[in-house]
């Protein structure tokens, strides 16, 4: 006896509506960037993307895993942002010497064609010459580091240096002409010890070939991405940002799920916006262990505060679609892990 | 990198509030960290906060330097530290304060 329909119901879906998200669309970018595409006004804050951390308000300290506090949560509404990949500061030495945080040998200040400045490395017989940035780095994650690099004698790097990663000095991996003498050079390799140490050294065996370098990059991951310049802190990426200057008030990244963890004493983040963003705003946050709370028709001014533990935030200054609504509530819910 | 496992509640009479603040933010810990409004039991107002630490840079943060003005010794010996390792912070600050005879301080309290 049949007791199962044999044919599905007129009203069973056997195709996703026109309305309903392309498959694989659900994540916090795309997301975001559909909310913000018509010029709309807010914030967007994903604990999940570390590149977006920083455990100080000047954004010179990456967070790079949980247990550390932040200071600095990026904007990720712009469309005009562009996400900080860099993890160094003043990367072309346009303050000279004073932007090595650790040198020696036969280094000095030189300017660079087409950046805002370099470093030369001279030639000694007896002397070591080195220029290093400085970066925390997580042990076992993958960093890649490149800089640019010019031979005085206009031939290929292929030797006369090697660039150091923690510390610890490797061959480039990969030397990539661009043109007119100019290469970059690249090296991925695994974070280990403690040693906080970045950029090129010259040992006196490696020969009488001098250079001038510029444009140093680290980067998480083991794929070298376009060089992205860093002048100071924070003047690289417009947005609506969420600080804390006071070490006591700074909330911390946590696990499990990800979030951001206010102590429920003193922690707050703060955003300024540059107007009020009016009475018609929704403001949504994704509740640990909870899931989606969407709240409409908030009033937002130039200021935002937040001490409400969250694995991900969007402030928009309308109201959302019901696509839009059913598409965060569905992320949201996956972020809290509920 | 140390982990921030140290949680550290720290308490203050007002009057010496201010120079305890600018012990910290001379340190680089930015300003206002004091910045929970206190009662005491005897009437008086205290400030407070919470923060997580490292623990060997919290055990650093004993000495000033020799040319700190008297003003932050006074005030350095007149702050009340808990220290515990890990746990709910809020739960520590409650206790801390109930240990020392604080509550936060509530504007309608005055009414």
């Amino acid at each position: 006896m049949i007791t199962r329909p044999i044919t599905r119901g007129i009203t069973s879906p056997i195709a996703r509506g026109i309305n309903a998200p392309p498959i694989g669309a659900l994540n916090f970018n795309a997301i975001t960037a559909g909310l913000f595409r018509n010029g709309e006004q807010g914030a967007a804050y994903d604990p999940s993307d570390l590149t977006t951390l920083f455990q100080d308000s000047a954004g010179t300290i990456h967070v790079t895993g949980p247990g550390q506090p932040i200071g600095l949560m990026l904007d990720k509404s712009s469309s005009a942002r562009v996400v900080r990949r860099n993890l160094l500061t003043e990367t072309e030495f346009r303050n000279g010497v004073a932007d090595i945080a650790v040198r020696g040998g036969k280094v000095t200040a030189t300017a660079f064609a087409g950046y805002a400045g370099g470093v030369a490395f001279g030639y000694d017989e007896t002397v070591t010459s080195f220029a290093y940035k400085q970066s925390p780095h997580a042990n076992g994650m993958q960093y890649t580091f490149s800089a640019f690099i010019r031979m005085d004698d206009g031939g290929v790097p292929d030797a006369g240096f090697s660039l150091t990663l923690f510390g610890i000095n490797y061959s480039p991996s990969t030397v990539t002409h661009l043109g007119s003498g100019l290469y970059i050079v690249r090296r991925t390799a695994t974070s280990s010890g403690t040693s906080p140490n970045f950029g090129l050294v010259k040992y006196p065996a490696q020969g009488a070939r001098t250079f001038v370098v510029t444009g140093y990059q680290l980067e998480l991951g083991g794929v070298a991405s376009a060089y992205q310049p860093v002048a100071g802190p924070g003047s690289w990426t417009p947005g609506n940002h969420a600080f804390q200057a006071t070490a006591a008030s700074r909330p911390m990244l946590q696990q499990t799920p990800i979030r951001i963890d206010y102590d429920a004493v003193d922690d707050v983040t703060n955003t300024t916006f540059p107007a009020s963003l009016g009475s018609a705003c929704t403001v949504a946050r994704s509740i640990p262990g909870v899931g989606a709370q969407i709240l409409t028709g908030q009033t937002v001014g130039t200021t935002f505060t937040n001490n409400i533990d969250n694995c991900g935030m969007i402030i928009v200054n309308r109201a959302l679609t019901p696509t839009e609504t059913a598409n965060i509530t569905r992320l949201f819910n996956r972020l809290a892990g509920v | 990198m140390g982990h921030y496992s140290l949680s550290v509640v720290q308490l203050c009479p007002d009057q010496f509030r201010d120079a305890a603040n600018s012990i910290a933010e001379a340190s680089g810990y930015g300003p206002g960290n004091l910045s929970v409004e206190l009662r005491h039991a005897d009437g008086s107002v205290w400030w407070g906060c919470h923060a997580w630490w490292i623990p060997a840079v919290f055990s650093a943060q004993t000495q000033l330097p020799e040319e700190a003005p008297q003003e932050w010794h006074d005030a350095l010996a007149e702050v009340v530290s808990s220290v515990r390792d890990g746990g709910d912070p809020l739960l520590h600050w409650h206790e801390a304060l109930t240990g020392n005879g604080l509550s936060v301080y509530a504007p309608e309290d005055d009414a």
